[in-house]
């Protein structure tokens, strides 16, 4: 059971989180292809390193934040809102 | 030692509202008993009591009880991973986290120096949470 | 007065003054509370608890504890209960396991005698082929397996989960544990110090008189501190991520076992060391028992272990245990000493040990064989937090190493020294581990919300100076051959035949034999094995092959991983009404409904007839308040919104991004800036976050304020051709068809309930008022309505009556009709799909399969024959037999009088009159033929409009 220390709730397990994954970007939706658009759906780089991933917080203050998480050893090492930015 | 007690205040009105208590933050509340306002989600507060200028009402929306007694944190982790140890979520404190598997709004609102939750459910688990806290409660002496 | 039983020994457990009766193999015996089955048994001079798993070799007290290969027996409906740990209770009915005919006469015990069957991979080898024999196969196997009985009809356990968060979290209750835990907890750290056993001390429990002094001391300290919380007859079961840590409790009152789950700071690892069995020819005949065995039978519970002794030793143990049995009236046979060169070549008896052949020739007479050989490290904790076990030759046992910050070892898990020093080491680490913990709580309070984020800095963990393992003699197996694991009896040649077969793993060779895979997982023989197998493949022990250690540490019952029955459910307020008048409940997803009332035929010619209502409260309810709401529609929907009327409905459905359906539902305008979206019941949460999705993660710049109020509702749809008189009679607002047309909304009281509001709509194709009460009130509306329309003829219907009235009129249901592949067009709904919309959801997908067209299609179906219901699922067959499509629902319809459905069938077959084949269970295939439209019954809807 991982902990997210979430920028609004606190430390919390993270079976109280829903996982999105990387976030991807969304083609044009009236400029794209096949090939395109099923990358968008189904593929993930799935890196052995440091990523920064989509949680939700579903059972607790429902925010989309941004993880950075080490895929290997599962470190987190930073958890914020949605378009913030920063280290 | 407090009595642990569970009492039912679900009829207590409630308001969702979304702007007029930014300096209550989220995971915090204000007030006290009757006169409450907490946030557990960035520009969403919810209030007790009838608001004329309320927007969304929640009375029906969700149960509420309230748990009190030295050993209600205890009890409440029996069925939850939330930390309320007092450092960790204080009287003022107010989160929402999974109660026996149920997204349940929790806030911390001593009365009188004795701790006391006041516990949030959607109505339609009220039978099941009742049902849960007072099974996990047996062994504590919850009346 | 039991036989083997001692005079007062200073530190035994027992209780001379609480005589207990119990059976064991169907005998009465005597113990003294406080007694394990197996000292208890020991003290009547019982010799064999068990016979072997693949040998049925007799077997006796090994190590006398929890974990003791050779003490799993039956205790009432109970199976593989250690021996070496449970306490006798009065009237305990105990069962040996594994023995067939008896204990002493052990049928399969001529196993031995054809032993080349039994060599290492012997299962794979003999019962591979041929497979139609593996019934049979199976059948003999499993009367020789072992594992004890288990009682289908047993009464549940009581189970318990507890959540905590220490600060520090000591695995362990030895003198280091203790003097951690009070070092932690002096230093302001809130500390839960967990011991397997049912009393803190560790080996000074079984100890010297100076040992238990200190033990007295420490517990002294330990027990009444404010920050501490013991928990004994406990054990850590496992490390995961970011310290999460589980923890068994096997003896608290009221419950069978309870599972602690600790989110931990820092977790101290002081569990001490195993003593590790020797192997040699006859080292598994009862009698032969290691050092510290002894001890603990002699000290703990005032039992003479045997009558007359040869002890091997090479340590203080050995040495203890020699001090330990003379004391307690043993005579010594023989003293070997390792130390100085002494060994030992066999031990031999037929059912028990008679006598001891030593390295040198020399033979003695003995019922006691005491081995006190070297010690292993259980690294199972230190393996599962990341660290790496590093041999240590010169004591030869491996140590722990690169532990996480918030991982630390002490006391004989770290090293070896006089109690005084680990003592010492225990305080150090204790001491460290606060600071560590406190440190990160000060972080997670700074983080926390009522914490005032303050910057906290934290200084860098400092490492606590290890204790060194004292030398020890590497001894591991003697000139002969003997047992390693004795719980799956593989032997020291079984390892050394799957390494010259070519098994030069470990891992495989674990596999190929199963060492190391029997109910004590390694712990005792894992070492053994390894340099064993190292003597045929060279691989030393310093060279890092080691097994991976992995949780559980101990064993778990099921129950307490389920814990107690948490599976929530929903109710609706007006459930009390249903379970008073005889409803069929009906679970739909986590929410309990009324499938039906006796006679769902009856309750759709309600509704046809006359006026019926169901309560739909779980239907999905969204406020969606703000200025930019109809943008959020218009993207989630595959249809057009902005231009909704205040007080209309529209009907709409939502694809994912791959084009599949999600949900469906109406959505309604209730003011300038105010809507009220529903959802299907079982889509109300996905639905939920797939618009917060959308708005979070897309558009956080719009104005919408989104709110789940489901429950703020209580639901009842009054449908029927007279619903418009049954609730005009209970409301002011104005229902007639100019006020209140088809699809539209109005808000206002309802039997006397403020702020209702109703929607016009037809899933049942009746005329119907969709009612939506503030759900406290719910029950009060219903029984309105029932009374209000009683001379109507009024009645209440059932989800099953709805499932009959909405696939008459050929209504889909989403997740029932389509499936994980059903993009939005053939449905039916092909005309809402708005392909000129900027953007919706999924919107490339469906222009790319209305481009394609060659898309499974929806179509209602009949079967010739009016009385075969086809079962849903049944397959829709070409002449080939080739699959074509599937049933999705199927019905008797009482309004009709025959069998109609709803199918999905390839696009060619989806043409008015087209007769399909539906292959039945039965392997017949019966014929059907294809509508013109989805509905069975008024296509022109007439009905739900006047």
């Amino acid at each position: 059971m991982l902990l997210i220390v979430c920028p609004h709730c606190g430390p919390r397990n993270s079976d109280e989180f829903t996982y999105l994954g990387e976030p991807r970007t969304r083609p044009d939706v009236n400029d794209t292809d096949p090939a395109t658009w099923r990358r968008y759906l189904y593929m993930r780089s799935n890196r052995n390193d440091w990523v920064t991933e989509r949680w939700f917080h579903v059972s607790g203050c429902r925010r989309y934040l941004m993880v950075q998480r080490h895929t290997a050893s599962n470190e987190i090492r930073d958890v914020r809102p949605l378009g913030e930015t920063g280290s | 030692m407090a009595e642990l007690t569970l009492t039912d205040l679900s009829s207590t009105p409630k308001w969702r509202v979304f702007a007029g208590h930014e300096d209550v933050r989220p995971g915090t509340s204000k007030g006290s008993g009757d006169n409450l306002v907490w946030s557990v989600s960035p520009g969403e507060w919810t209030v007790l009591g009838d608001q004329p200028d309320g927007v969304v009402d929640l009375t029906h929306v969700r149960s509420m009880f309230r748990l009190t007694g030295a050993d209600a944190a205890h009890l409440i982790n029996r069925l939850c991973a939330l930390d309320l140890s007092a450092d960790m979520f204080p009287s003022g404190a107010a989160a929402r986290s999974l109660v026996a598997g149920v997204a349940t709004e929790i806030v911390r609102d001593d009365l009188d120096g004795a701790p006391s939750y006041l516990l949030l459910p959607s109505s339609s688990f009220k039978t099941y949470m009742l049902e849960v806290v007072r099974d996990a409660g047996a062994e504590l002496g919850l009346v | 007065m039991s036989p083997y039983r001692l005079d007062h020994r200073p530190g035994e457990v027992i209780d001379r003054a609480r005589d207990l009766t119990f059976e064991w193999n169907g005998e009465t015996h005597q113990a003294l509370l406080g007694d394990t089955i197996a000292s208890a048994l020991a003290a009547s001079g019982v010799r064999i608890f068990s016979r072997s798993y693949k040998y049925h070799r007799p077997r006796g007290i090994l190590t006398a504890t929890y974990h003791d290969p050779n003490l799993m027996v039956q205790v009432g409906d109970e199976p593989n209960v250690r021996a070496g740990h449970r306490r006798v209770e009065e009237g305990m009915e105990v069962d040996p396991q594994n023995a067939w005919p008896s204990l002493d006469f052990d049928i399969k015990a001529s196993n031995r005698l054809v032993g080349r069957f039994l060599s290492p991979g012997f299962y794979y080898k003999t019962f591979m082929a041929p497979r139609p024999l593996w019934p049979a196969y199976q059948k003999v196997l499993s009367r020789f397996a072992n594992g004890g009985v288990v009682d289908p009809e047993t009464v549940p356990g009581r189970f318990d989960h507890r959540h905590v968060h220490p600060d520090v979290l000591v695995a362990g209750g030895g003198p280091a544990g203790m003097a951690a835990a009070l070092a932690a907890a002096d230093a302001g750290a809130s500390v839960i110090l967990v011991e397997e056993e049912p009393s803190l001390g560790g080996h000074l429990r079984y100890g010297s008189q100076q040992d238990l002094a200190t033990l007295t001391e420490l517990r002294d300290r330990v027990e009444p501190h404010p920050g501490i919380e013991v928990m004994t007859d406990a054990v850590v079961t496992g490390r995961f991520d970011h310290n999460w840590v589980s923890v068994v409790q096997r003896d608290v009152p009221g419950v069978t076992e309870r599972m602690v789950k600790a989110r931990v700071k820092c977790l101290v690892l002081a569990v001490g060391t195993l003593e590790r069995p020797y192997v040699f020819k006859g080292n598994d005949l009862p009698g032969v028992m290691l050092s510290t065995a002894v001890r603990r039978l002699v000290n703990l519970y005032a039992v003479r272990p045997g009558d007359r002794a040869v002890v091997l030793t090479a340590n203080t143990s050995g040495d203890a245990a020699i001090a330990d049995l003379e004391a307690a009236g043993v005579e010594i046979a023989a003293v070997i000493d390792a130390r100085t060169g002494g060994g030992i070549h066999e031990a031999a008896g037929s059912k028990e040990l008679s006598s001891v052949l030593d390295s040198r020739g020399r033979r003695v007479e003995a019922d006691l064989l005491v081995t006190a050989t070297g010690w292993t490290t259980p690294t199972a904790l230190s393996d599962m937090s990341g660290g790496k076990n590093v041999y240590h030759a010169e004591s030869a046992r491996y140590v722990p190493t690169g532990l996480p910050d918030d991982v630390m070892a002490t006391g004989g898990m770290n090293g070896d020294g006089s109690t005084e020093q680990l003592i010492e080491h225990g305080t150090a680490t204790g001491a460290e581990a606060a600071r560590r913990a406190l440190a990160l709580r000060a972080v997670w309070v700074s983080r926390s919300p009522t914490g005032g984020s303050a910057q906290v800095t934290v200084a860098d963990p400092q490492p606590v100076p290890p204790l060194v393992p004292a030398p020890h003699p590497a001894m591991f197996r003697a000139s002969t051959h003997g047992f390693v694991d004795f719980s799956e009896d593989v032997t020291s040649k079984d390892i050394i035949s799957a390494a010259k077969e070519g098994y030069d793993s470990i891992e495989l060779a674990k596999r190929y034999t199963t060492v190391g895979m029997g109910p004590i997982q390694g712990k005792l023989e894992a070492v053994n094995a390894l340099a064993i197998h190292g003597e045929a493949t060279g691989i030393g022990l310093d060279d890092g092959q080691t097994t991976t250690w992995r949780p559980p540490h101990s064993p778990i019952r099921l129950g307490t991983l389920a814990g107690r029955k948490h599976e929530p459910v929903r109710y609706s307020t007006i459930q009390p009404w249903h379970e008073a008048h005889g409803a069929v409940p009906l679970l739909a997803g986590q929410w309990v409904r009324p499938d039906h009332y006796g006679d769902p035929a009856a309750e759709v010619e309600t509704v046809r007839e006359r006026v019926g209502i169901i309560d739909v409260s779980p239907i999905g309810k969204i406020d969606l308040r703000g200025r930019d709401v109809p943008k959020l529609l218009d993207l989630v929907y595959v249809n057009r919104w902005e231009n909704l009327a205040i007080g209309k409905v529209r009907y709409g459905v939502m694809c994912a991004e791959d084009g599949v359906i999600l949900d469906d539902g109406v959505t309604g305008r209730l003011g300038e800036n105010h809507y009220m979206m529903s959802t299907t019941s079982s889509g109300a949460a996905t639905v939920w976050n797939w618009l917060d999705e959308w708005l979070q993660t897309g558009h956080p710049e719009w104005d919408v304020k989104i709110t789940a109020v489901t429950d703020g509702y209580a639901s009842i749809n009054v449908a029927g051709p007279r619903s418009r008189d049954l609730v005009a009679r209970v409301t002011d607002i104005d229902l007639s068809p100019e006020a209140f047309p088809y699809m539209s909304v109005r808000t206002g009281d309802v039997a006397g309930v403020k702020d209702c509001f109703v929607w016009r709509i037809g899933f049942t194709g009746e005329l119907s008022f969709e009612i939506h009460i503030p759900s406290l009130h719910g029950l009060q509306v219903w029984e309105a309505l029932l009374e209000a329309g009683s001379d109507l003829g009024v009645g209440p219907f059932g989800i099953e009556a709805q499932r009959i009235l909405r696939l008459e009129k050929g209504h889909f249901i989403v997740g029932q009709d389509t499936d994980g592949l059903s993009q939005g067009h053939g449905f039916g709904i092909d005309e809402l799909i708005k392909l000129d919309k900027t953007d919706f959801a999924g919107k490339p997908e469906l222009v790319w399969q209305a481009q394609q067209g060659d898309h499974p299609r929806l179509v209602a179906i009949q079967p010739e024959d009016p009385d075969l219901v086809p079962l849903e699922a049944c397959q829709i067959v070409g002449p080939d037999g080739v699959i074509r499509g599937r049933v999705t629902s199927s019905r008797q319809s009482p309004t009709l009088g025959r069998s109609i459905g709803l199918a999905q069938v390839e696009p060619d077959l989806a043409v008015p009159g087209q007769v399909i084949e539906i292959r039945l269970p039965n392997g017949k295939n019966a014929r059907a033929r294809i509508l013109d439209s989805h509905a069975h019954f008024d296509p022109e809807g007439t009905r739900a409009r006047g």
